[in-house]
């Protein structure tokens, strides 16, 4: 029987961690203090409900449902982490809750020139379950993020060919109603436009995005004109909301 | 660099020509966009294997990376601040062992005409103002110190410019973070050692050390060490397995991470462009061998 790739979700677990110097307008600085850096990092929070979760995802080859808050802090991160440029690496620490305490286990460090430093804490490895659920998850949930770095075009893409399609439709379903009803069999004609409709709207707006799309890409990333934090980071986020 | 090697064929004509396309294209766009792809292009540069370390730690803490700390805790480094900070002296030669590649980085910085360190009045030959690019035993003692003086007020402009430099700071970030290590390691000696006499002996192993270390070649070599501490490790088969499962994520994870980043620049810039830096990494590894 086919497996049902659901995705999963942990609520709470994945938290990209921000110190950024005040960016409220009274606080702000004329020249940021080198010794002040915007450091951002991810935390895992796991328990050993999440670890069982996560084991059944790895076995079921299912998904991690990431939300759109978390992808882009970490998009951010990633571009503009580290004094407002690429960051040397990024670290991810795992945190293992035992009773009310959170205990980091593993830490991360993968340095964007590919060195990577993995480590774990010597008494975690007494117990070996523990210690190979905990790399598998601590692994698995960086792959994912990773995975899911490169935003996709497509739900947007739909969403915005189906609203535009739709609407059409159901304007000429009203406007033609009577004659619908004379001639049942037309009925498959209004989903038929709708669908060529919405299909055509996104081939064209798959012609005009990369143009758009990059002269967007290359205003942010140039730092010319977005080089205030906060606007960047309004930017940025319209953006990413918009699956680019 | 010149190749002093009779004519190179039609292969190793192209991968030059293309190579020097990609840099000449590369400088253009550091011309063209500040900041950003300046980072990206002393990334690029520094790629030549995917380096993955496990290591076995007695506490992990989740303190963050500031560049000047690390930098001002790494530059004083010589045996006489080591053993007045009291540690152990058989940790002295790796820590100095960092302190001297921090100088080595420097030190090819501010030689490379392209960087922006480039400091070309001062270098009047190398192996007179440069001995550790060219004398693989020298000492920190045995040389002046290039590096700027966190603790002089005067050095304060110019070393917020070397810390916001990417390739110094990757640099300088792995270097905190294998001191990181090693203070804890330091840490634990001292404690075993005050306790020595009153401790039950529970079975005592090394913390805070790589353990094992595989490196994946651009070329597809693959190189594995082992310290050897974890022979005698009573968890051994599983830190080689923890280790196993690293490396296989490691190639997923840095694709990821890089491929995200390419990908920012390939929509950014026209397809040519885009293209040329991505060979670029595999070019230079060709070149260099």
């Amino acid at each position: 029987m086919a497996q049902t790739k659901q995705s999963l979700t942990l609520p709470s677990c994945i938290k990209v961690v921000k110190d950024e110097p005040e960016t409220s307008p009274s606080h702000r600085k004329a020249t940021p203090d080198p010794r002040q850096t915007s450091y951002y990092g991810v935390n895992f929070n796991l328990n050993e409900q999440y670890l069982q979760q996560i084991q059944q995802a790895i076995a079921n080859g299912s998904k991690l449902a990431v939300d759109s808050t978390t992808l882009l802090d970490l998009r951010y991160y990633i571009l503009f982490g580290e004094n407002s440029s690429l960051p040397s690496g990024l670290t991810f620490c795992s945190y293992y809750q035992t009773g009310n305490d959170y205990q980091l286990l593993m830490r991360s460090y993968i340095a964007l020139d590919g060195d990577s430093i993995h480590q774990i804490r010597h008494d975690c490895l007494e117990d070996r379950q523990l210690a190979l659920a905990i790399t598998y998850a601590h692994h698995w949930l960086i792959n994912q993020l990773m995975d899911q770095l490169r935003a996709s075009t497509k739900f947007w893409l739909d969403y915005l060919s189906w609203s535009v399609s739709l609407p059409i439709a159901m304007a000429t379903v009203i406007n033609y109603w009577q004659q619908l009803l004379e001639e049942p069999w037309k009925l498959v004609l209004p989903p038929l436009m709708a669908w060529l409709l919405q299909d055509g709207f996104k081939r064209l707006l798959r012609l005009i995005l990369p143009r758009l799309k990059r002269w967007f890409w290359r205003l942010l990333l140039s730092g010319k004109i977005f080089r205030n934090p906060v606007v960047r980071k309004s930017v940025f986020r319209i953006i990413n909301q918009l699956g680019w | 660099m010149v190749n002093s090697q009779p004519p190179a064929n039609q292969n190793q004509n192209l991968v030059a020509s293309t190579q020097k396309d990609s840099t000449e294209l590369l400088s253009n766009l550091q011309k063209k966009f500040d900041g950003f792809f300046q980072s990206l292009g002393d990334v690029l540069t520094d790629i030549t294997a995917l380096e993955v370390n496990t290591m076995v730690s007695k506490e992990i803490t989740g303190e963050k990376f500031i560049p000047w700390e690390a930098y001002r805790d790494l530059y004083p480094i010589n045996e006489e601040y080591l053993r007045q900070i009291g540690i152990d002296e058989s940790l002295h030669p790796q820590y100095l062992k960092l302190r001297k590649s921090l100088e080595l980085g420097y030190t090819l910085l501010i030689t490379d005409p392209s960087s922006d360190f480039y400091e070309a009045d001062e270098l009047l030959s190398i192996d007179t103002d440069a001995p550790i690019l060219t004398e693989s035993e020298v000492t920190l003692e045995e040389i002046d110190t290039k590096l700027p003086d966190p603790n002089n007020s005067k050095n304060c402009q110019y070393l917020r410019a070397l810390l916001a430099n990417s390739r110094f700071l990757s640099l300088l970030r792995k270097n905190a973070e294998l001191k990181a290590a090693l203070d804890s390691r330091s840490q634990t000696l001292l404690s075993t050692q005050a306790s020595q006499f009153n401790q039950l002996s529970s079975p005592t192993f090394k913390t805070d050390v790589i353990y094992a270390q595989t490196v994946i070649q651009i070329d597809g070599d693959i190189m594995s060490r082992y310290s050897q501490e974890i022979f005698n490790h009573p968890q051994r088969d599983l830190i080689l397995q923890i280790h196993k499962i690293s490396v296989e994520s490691g190639h997923q994870q840095w694709r990821g991470l890089f491929g995200f980043v390419i990908n920012m620049v390939r929509d950014t810039l026209d397809r040519g462009l885009g293209s040329a830096i991505v060979s670029l990494p595999r070019n230079q590894s060709n070149g260099s061998n």
